[in-house]
């Protein structure tokens, strides 16, 4: 397949020269008023978040597919995108603190986004685990675990908001003036390459995992 | 990957994490906004820029070392794969 | 034969042998015993129980107990063939799914109806404030535990490691459920009770069962076919 090899190297270079350029653009948006220098974070904090749950999705929905239809591509997917869910979700918990650290003086606040994201990493952590110690055959549960935790998405964020009803912090986003908006953009598409970038290489790691161990189990016949 | 590559990699982060943990304040049940001059206060203690540096270096060094990994592993999978392909071909499979 | 029928047979089959051992449920209880004491010392000081506490420590106790119950409950099952001999009959899978959920809420009621006079003992909670919103919260909670719990428990009969990876999967699955029973317990049992956050979480619970117990039947073929 010509074509996928020279998709992900364009989607990394170009990803890594915005990356690379970040810094910059993003110094061109000015100051937030309160919280300075640190806010910087946030333009890298929220495109991990968003990336997280776009993993998250593709998770369930290509577990799914697997579940219900058992269409093995579906399963190198599931699998790839519940890698980068925790990831990019290890990622939002490291830069979440270290600009709480600043603008709240503590390192965690039980606020209700951050803790949403800890409990969908919990359960995509949880996708792997099971893949990884489950033996043989573990692709299906996996699947149904993948699918369920797409499904819980809602409720998780219902409870967690509820449960912070009656000492609401304030909210991480607040809303963006487009100053703010062009470097925010930029470095959300620089992300979102990456992650298809690394998505396709990791369905191809799965693809000629899977053909490896066949092969193996062929030669032994 | 050589284990002192490891090494080296899990010390990076850790050092990253130790630089920005320097005076932890303690815990506090809910979140009180700062005054402004507590804030002032505060900024003086971590100054930001280690922290949005500590944010952004590793968000990086976290990509770079798991594409790293992954494109290793796909060249060793598929070099195997390769082999083994070859090896079956022989057999007249 | 109809499924609830098939189910009820199931059910009928683990609660004769339960009967017949009380294996569960007297483990499960003396277990459930043990947790609220190791909870006594962590929540208990200079003789009064932390603000709040009793609805977290009710609900981690039948969490625990919950999940002890569901090893052994397919453990049994796997030592004696017997699921790959239901999955191999003629009842349709749904049927076997219902029934494992039944007997085990059966069972965990069973706990539930020892551990809350208990735990209004022990910590001074005020379990009779409101009696029916109280039992809904139980009920509700642990039929979101338990319709994921089964699910789960069944799918990893096979798997070797699954003493360990049961929790593991499961608990961050039914935070949801856990955290309306803990949060509406809570509302229930505090100093200023407040009622309309408790019927919030009713509703979710309810929306949440609904939600996962359909999943479940749906998924539950699939994932016990080879």
């Amino acid at each position: 397949m010509p074509q996928r090899d020279r998709l992900v190297p364009i989607l990394l270079v170009v990803s890594g020269l915005m990356l690379t350029a970040s810094p910059f653009v993003i110094d061109t948006a000015p100051y937030e008023a309160t919280m300075g220098l640190v806010q910087r974070i946030f333009y890298y904090h929220f495109p991990m978040a968003m990336n997280m749950m776009l993993a998250a999705i593709v998770c369930g929905v290509a577990s799914a597919i697997f579940l219900f239809r058992r269409r093995e591509r579906a399963d190198h997917i599931a699998v790839a995108a519940a890698e980068m869910a925790v990831v990019f979700g290890i990622l939002t918990m490291i830069t979440g603190p270290l600009w709480a650290r600043k603008s709240w003086g503590v390192w965690w606040v039980w606020d209700a986004r951050i803790t949403s994201t800890f409990i969908m990493w919990l359960v995509f952590g949880s996708y792997l685990l099971l893949r990884r110690f489950g033996g043989a055959g573990s692709e299906v549960l996996a699947a149904a675990v993948g699918f369920f935790g797409m499904m819980l998405v809602p409720f998780i964020y219902y409870s967690v908001e509820l449960w912070r009803t009656l000492h609401p912090g304030t909210s991480v986003v607040p809303s963006l003036p487009t100053s703010m908006g062009i470097p925010l953009y930029f470095c959300w598409v620089a992300f979102t390459l990456l992650f298809v970038a690394l998505m396709s290489t990791r369905v191809r790691l799965e693809r000629s995992r899977v053909l490896l161990e066949r092969a193996y189990r062929a030669v032994e016949d | 990957m050589r284990p002192w590559i490891r090494v080296l990699l899990v010390s990076g982060l850790l050092l990253l994490v130790a630089v920005a943990a320097q005076a932890q304040p303690a815990q506090v049940d809910e979140f009180v906004p700062l005054s402004p001059e507590q804030l002032i206060a505060e900024q003086e203690q971590i100054p930001a820029a280690s922290l949005v540096f500590a944010a952004y270096a590793t968000v990086w060094l976290v990509f770079a070392f798991y594409l790293f990994t992954l494109w290793r592993r796909v060249g060793q999978v598929e070099s195997e794969l390769r082999t083994v392909s070859a090896t079956l071909e022989k057999k007249g499979r | 034969m109809g499924i609830l029928r098939a189910a009820w047979m199931i059910t009928r089959k683990d609660l004769v042998v339960e009967v017949r051992s009380r294996e569960l449920i007297y483990t499960a209880v003396f277990f459930a015993i043990s947790c609220l004491l190791i909870f006594a010392f962590a929540f208990v000081q200079d003789g009064r129980t932390v603000e709040h506490a009793p609805a977290g420590i009710l609900w981690v106790t039948i969490v625990f107990a919950g999940t002890l119950v569901l090893g052994r409950t397919f453990e049994r099952e796997r030592q004696a063939e017997t699921l790959r001999a239901l999955l191999l009959s003629p009842i349709e899978r749904p049927a076997i799914y219902l029934g494992k959920l039944f007997s085990l809420l059966i069972v965990l009621a069973g706990v539930q109806v020892v551990l809350l006079p208990l735990v209004a003992l022990l910590f001074g909670a005020p379990v009779l404030r409101a009696p029916f919103m109280l039992a809904g919260l139980l009920a509700l909670g642990t039929i979101g535990f338990a319709t994921v719990g089964t699910l789960f428990a069944a799918m990893l009969t096979r798997v070797s490691s699954r003493d360990v990876l049961l929790p593991v999967v499961l608990y961050p699955m039914t935070l949801p459920a856990l955290v309306g029973g803990m949060q509406g317990t809570l509302w229930i049992f505090a100093a200023e009770p407040n009622y309309a956050l408790v019927q919030n979480w009713l509703a979710m619970l309810v929306f949440f069962d609904a939600v996962f117990l359909t999943l479940a039947l749906w998924s539950f073929t699939p994932v016990m076919s080879e």
